[in-house]
């Protein structure tokens, strides 16, 4: 399959791409890297395209540090926001760990969080699973060893973006041209609808993703599981950004990536850990409960144990404590 | 519409959905790089747009326009190899060669933009490319000596 | 034929033979020949094309009014095809012919299956006149695996067929039985293997025209051009003489690519109907679903090893499967060492999965795999090095010799855990190491025309191809060698049946079947430029060398471009031919392979961080291509260890990942310091001694990073690739069997 022809429709602005977007047929494409992939495989066929690259200026594309936090533009891109030094260690990490460099040199923070799921299911035209309006999920008795563990009956697709979680975790803002959106509103989790993993509307376009301010007294950490350290999705990811007063943690907040269609906050572990001094057996303990309601499927269930080791891992790098024991335990 | 390849406009007329790499290949006979995985995994359509290295299988040529693009074929000078290419030649960084025109261009960006990579920023700066024939460490070595000459 | 002695062995070991060399070819390079440029590091002779972008591949070339074809492939992994109804896709704008592989009512057993090919203008044409094709599949049940193959009441993957073929059954069990009776240990476990695809990076494809006077030209991607040719003759009907098959630059092979592919045969049939030259590649997710691969299997092996770390029982029942295809699904094992009463059961399955093709050293990783990884059972049943445990079954010296020179360089005897997976902490290192063997000589089949021409300037000419393995290179280096010039003065060109025959690129059997071939060629040319300068001279040719671009002798000397101004105006032309291989001191391949690994015991991830390769191949030839080959194969070796899996699915037989992304080939950054050390042999057989390095360098790798995983952690993952999941079942398991005697 290919991609087939459409239109192209180049604005000047965001309210002229915001009405090119309404018409029938029309997708928004910054960077392009997830839309092209999902073209060529024959997953989306859009008649028209409206590009917003072609809008131009700093505006869409600076990371500003205001009063009320980090604003990032939404067409800049993973590899600016791996080297910014405004921003959280843990949203940087996480940039500069994703896809490749020449997809980092493209792919754009808003395209990063707006991107469609990942699953072969999903992604192949030769099945048409729930997710794209059809029958089943194929990945409930399939192959389905990078599937979801939770909020998986209905689909088994895990989020792909290396962005969402960390800007979950650091309780970001997502600023469109209609509305501003707290990250914990963004995200629509499988069980609401199955169709879609963000709460855009149609003609609606990210201008940018806010940081709040308060993200700079936090200590944040950014860690993956891979198979294989060029160019892979996580298995599991976990972000985690802590509050601390004094030894001892303030307020916390943890969500993992990979393991859900859109980012999978735990607030079991954000309780587990107020009010503790951590330590790496706390660690340990903390992230157990994260997976208490975990729902594996036949070959996804070392994920559990895997997702664990990453997420105690990540609350030892964000408290800045050694994540790995060493030698003679 | 007009592409800057290499330092000369270069004129196609092509659909918007036509790719930067099947531009260059398929209408301005520039047939360096390759389109080996079309989805951005392996990076052997890798060309530099403005400087910046882009998997140009996912990339619409139209997007392009108004960017200077340059392929593998603008590196050496005449018969005069690219102190780069030189360096793959001598190190032996190819086989099959079909991978050497993505990972060249891929080496090129690293070296751009950081004249002394350590051996771990090599290997990170070429995460986007895959060689089949396993040339890799040879690779590696490559850009360590073209670092020194350029 | 000329009978003479020959020195041959290694550094630390020699011994005379006698060889009966064919009349008229120079006598083999004996160990202490001095060779200027043969042993060196030559830089690859079309490496600056490479480098450039200028290396044509099929997939570059782009003849006027050339049209572009795609193939319209199966979805499932079995169905029977309802309806095909392509009016409307050959109504399309741009769109010049169609050719139908099968017509409704056939069978498509599976992923991938050619149903019919588009040719049209543009690209991007063909690809909407493929999507517009109008098709009906009536879906069936599928077996995907082994185990699903072999299951009562599975799926048949061919109607009114079984699933698997007879056992073939050698040795015999009684007396296997009677020795693993005796046997102080009995060590057992099922090793299995997944599929492998060659993932060529230039796919399968091919470019067709009709010249003017009906002949026909081919530019295909093989391995194989006379191979291509032979295919190309038979569909078209045409005489042999007017069939020409091209292949200047070709991207990878790996064993998938000797024959003419369905996009070939597409190519051809589209070009004759709409007279228009035809290029045809195949995508890459069909590049994975019909491109070959290497068999998966499942070896169900038990062994029994004496107390002085002789093994003397060794059972193996092994079933594979080649998909639709049940040829070479074997794996080999047990080779290498004695082992004892052997005794082995081989069974073919047939899956729901493309054709299997050959794949570099076909059925060695797999067996390999399996026994160096029983022998490592074996060595830690009894508490022995691992090491020691192999020469307690192998004494050759050049293996002894190898292994010791591969432990010293890893540092065996310092860095190996003496007790597996005993060292604390979460991160563990451990060693492993394993062996090699391949048969390969080279042989009849190669003609190789050597030029001189009076301007000084040498050319080589074969019609066979370079696919990566870098047979230009030794060509020249070879020629080189006997003309006393610089390899960067031969200019050779392959890649074009009508040049003299040469061999397809399987079995490692190109460079020393051409390579010989050539220093005849040379050798013999080299005989009538000197016969000029001796008359010119006015001494006895006899009496004359060339070396170094000089001819001299008898106190007479000229240089080689002297001699060449002597030259009529006919150049001189010689045939090289590649006689029968003779008297050898070794037969074999000899090699090993030696990995430190890292395992992270809490994530399963395996990180190499080093591996020695040690490996010969008869004479070296090039040094620089020869460590390349080597450090190649460890690399796929190591892409085949930890990620490379071939998914399909259970239910539909689709692949999942057939593309780059999800089927994980490493990258750049997964890369472990790798040592190759070329082991020069001088060998005898041909007149340079040497065999092909390209499949033995594969073989050893997954073992050998499989048991420094055993020795890092304790724990046995049995199967490929060694993923973080399955690194962390075995770690469990481990603990458990511990707390189990606790």
């Amino acid at each position: 399959m290919a991609m087939k022809s459409f239109a192209y429709v180049l604005p000047g602005s965001i309210d002229e791409a915001a009405k090119a977007a309404k018409e029938k047929g029309a997708v928004i494409k910054a960077g392009g890297i997830d839309l092209l992939d999902l073209m060529k495989g024959n997953i989306t066929q859009p008649e028209r395209l409206v590009n917003l690259l072609s809008i131009t200026g700093p505006a869409l594309r600076a990371i500003s540090s205001k009063d009320d936090g980090v604003h990032i533009g939404a067409l800049c891109t993973l590899a600016d926001l791996a080297v910014s030094e405004q921003v959280p260690p843990a949203l940087a990490q996480a940039a500069g760990q994703a896809a490749t460099p020449q997809i980092r040199n493209v792919a754009t923070v808003g395209g990063n969080i707006a991107q469609r799921p990942r699953c072969w299911y999903f992604r192949s035209s030769t099945f048409p699973c729930a997710r794209k309006g059809g029958d089943m999920c194929y990945a409930q008795k399939g192959e389905n060893k990078y599937h979801a563990l939770f909020d998986n009956v209905d689909c088994a697709v895990v989020s792909a973006s290396s962005l969402a979680s960390p800007l979950y975790a650091l309780g970001a803002t997502v600023v469109t041209n209609m509305r501003r959106i707290a990250i914990d509103e963004f995200f629509v989790p499988t069980s609401k609808d199955i169709t879609k993993e963000t709460v855009l509307a149609p003609g609606e376009i990210i201008t940018e993703i806010v940081v709040p301010a308060a993200a700079k007294a936090m200590k944040t950490a950014y860690r993956e599981a891979v198979e294989k350290e060029s160019n892979d999705w996580a298995l599991v990811s976990a972000s985690v950004v802590l509050e601390f007063d004094g030894a001892t943690v303030k307020s916390a907040r943890v969500v993992l990536g990979s393991v859900a269609a859109v980012p999978y906050r735990v607030t079991a572990v954000e309780d587990a850990l107020k009010g503790q001094r951590v330590t790496a057996a706390f660690a340990a303990k903390a992230a157990e409960a994260a997976f208490a309601k975990a729902r594996p499927l036949d070959d996804n269930g070392y994920k559990i144990a895997l997702g664990k080791t990453i997420l105690k891992r990540a609350i030892l790098a964000a408290a800045g404590l050694p994540e790995i024991a060493s030698a003679g335990g | 519409m007009v592409l800057n390849v290499n330092g000369q406009d270069r004129k196609v007329t092509i659909e918007p959905r036509v790719t930067l790499l099947r531009a260059l290949r398929n209408h301005l006979d520039l047939t360096g790089a390759k389109e080996i995985c079309d989805r951005g995994g392996c990076g052997g359509c890798t060309v530099l747009l403005d400087g910046k290295a882009v998997n140009s299988c996912m990339m619409l040529a139209v997007d392009a326009v108004g960017k200077k693009v340059a392929t593998v074929e603008g590196l050496a000078s005449g018969d005069k190899l690219h102190p780069l290419q030189a360096a793959f030649v001598k190190h032996d960084g190819l086989q099959c060669g079909f991978c050497t025109p993505g990972m060249v261009m891929a080496c090129k960006a690293l070296l751009d933009h950081n004249k002394t990579p350590s051996l771990t920023q090599i290997k990170q700066g070429l995460a986007g490319n895959i060689c089949r024939c396993g040339t890799y460490t040879r690779i590696f070595a490559a850009v360590q000596t073209a670092a020194k000459e350029i | 034929m000329p009978k003479l002695k020959t020195k041959v062995g290694f550094r630390g070991f020699s011994k005379e033979i006698e060889v009966n060399i064919p009349d008229g070819e120079p006598a083999p390079w004996g160990l202490d020949a001095k060779l200027r440029v043969v042993g060196t590091d030559v830089p690859r002779v079309d490496g600056a094309l490479k480098v450039t972008g200028r290396a044509k591949y099929t997939y570059d070339q782009h003849p006027p009014g050339m049209l572009w074809a795609k193939i319209l492939h199966a979805p499932w992994g079995s169905a029977s095809l309802k309806s095909l109804d392509y009016a409307k896709a050959k109504s399309l704008p741009g769109v010049k012919g169609v050719y139908v592989f099968k017509e409704a009512g056939r069978a498509l057993p599976y992923h991938g299956d050619e149903i019919l090919a588009i040719a049209a203008e543009s690209e991007e044409e063909a690809e909407d006149a493929i999507a517009a094709v109008k098709i009906e599949y009536e879906r069936r049940p599928v077996s995907t695996t082994i185990a699903a193959a072999l299951k009562p009441g599975a799926p048949a993957v061919f109607e009114g067929e079984q699933n698997l073929k007879p056992a073939k059954l050698t040795g015999e069990q009684a007396k296997v039985d009677a020795a693993l009776k005796g046997a102080a240990k009995v060590v057992e476990g099922t090793y299995t293997t997944q599929i492998q695809t060659h993932s060529s990076l230039e796919p399968h494809g091919t470019l067709a025209m009709f010249e003017k006077d009906g002949s026909l030209l081919v530019y295909a991607s093989t391995q194989s051009t006379f191979g291509v040719k032979g295919d190309a003759v038979k569909l078209s009907k045409l005489p042999d003489s007017k069939v020409r098959v091209l292949c200047e630059m070709v991207g990878g092979g790996f064993g998938s690519k000797m024959h003419l592919a369905p996009s070939g045969m597409a190519a051809i049939e589209l070009a004759r109907q709409t007279k228009r030259p035809v290029k045809c590649m195949v995508t890459r997710e069909h590049e994975h679903t019909t491109g070959g691969q290497r068999p998966a299997s499942v070896q169900k092996m038990k062994a029994g090893v004496a107390r002085d770390g002789k093994v003397v029982a060794w059972q193996v029942e092994h079933h594979g499967t080649g998909g639709v295809s049940q040829g070479g699904s074997g794996a080999a094992n047990p080779t290498i060492y004695l082992l004892g009463e052997k005794v082995k059961s081989e069974t073919a399955v047939f899956t729901n999965s493309g054709p299997s093709t050959s794949m570099r050293a076909p059925g060695h990783p797999q067996g390999i795999w399996a026994m160096e990884c029983l022998l490592d059972d074996c060595a830690h049943a009894i508490g022995m090095d691992p090491l020691e445990l192999r020469k307690k079954n192998n004494d050759d010296e050049v293996y002894v010799a190898q292994w010791d020179l591969g432990a010293q360089k890893i540092g065996w005897s310092e860095r190996r855990q003496k007790v597996p997976g005993k060292l604390g902490g979460i991160v563990k290192r451990g060693l492993g190491m394993a062996s090699s063997i391949w048969r390969q000589m080279g042989g009849p089949g190669a003609e190789v025309d050597v030029v001189i021409h009076k301007d000084g300037s040498v050319e080589v000419l074969n019609g066979a191809q370079d696919i990566g393995t870098g047979t230009r290179t030794v060509m020249a280096t070879v020629v080189a060698e006997e003309l006393g010039l610089r390899p960067e003065k031969i200019k050779v060109s392959l890649g074009d049946t009508r040049w003299p025959v040469g061999p397809g690129s399987g079995g490692s059997k190109t460079a020393p079947s051409i390579g010989p071939a050539s220093r005849n060629g040379a050798y013999q040319a080299k005989q009538r430029l000197i016969a000029l300068a001796a008359k010119k001279l006015g001494v006895d040719a006899k009496d004359l060398g060339l070396e170094g671009g000089l001819i001299s002798g008898k106190g007479q000397r000229m240089t080689f471009e002297e001699a060449c101004a002597l030259i009529g105006n006919e150049p001189i032309r010689e045939r090289g031919v590649r006689g029968k291989n003779y008297e050898f001191y070794k037969n074999l391949a000899h090699g090993c392979q030696f990995a430190e690994v890292e395992v992270d015991t809490e994530t399963g991830n395996v990180r190499v961080i080093k591996v020695v390769s040690v490996q010969d191949a008869g004479r070296v030839i090039d040094k620089l291509l020869f460590e390349s080959q080597m450090i190649g194969g460890v690399i796929q070796g190591l892409s085949y260890a930890l990620h490379e899996n071939h998914v399909l699915d259970k239910n539909y037989g689709v692949q999942m990942n057939a593309d780059l992304n999800t089927y994980k080939i490493a990258g750049p950054v997964d890369m472990p310091e790798i040592v190759a050390v070329a082991f020069d042999l001088a060998n005898a057989g041909n007149n340079c001694g040497m065999m092909g390095i390209g499949e033995p360098a594969n073989i050893p790798t997954a073992a050998a990073i499989g048991n420094a995983v055993f020795n890092a952690t304790g724990a046995r993952v049995r199967s490929l690739p060694i993923t973080p999941d399955r690194v962390l079942a075995a770690l469990a398991e481990a603990k458990a069997a511990v707390k189990g005697k606790g």
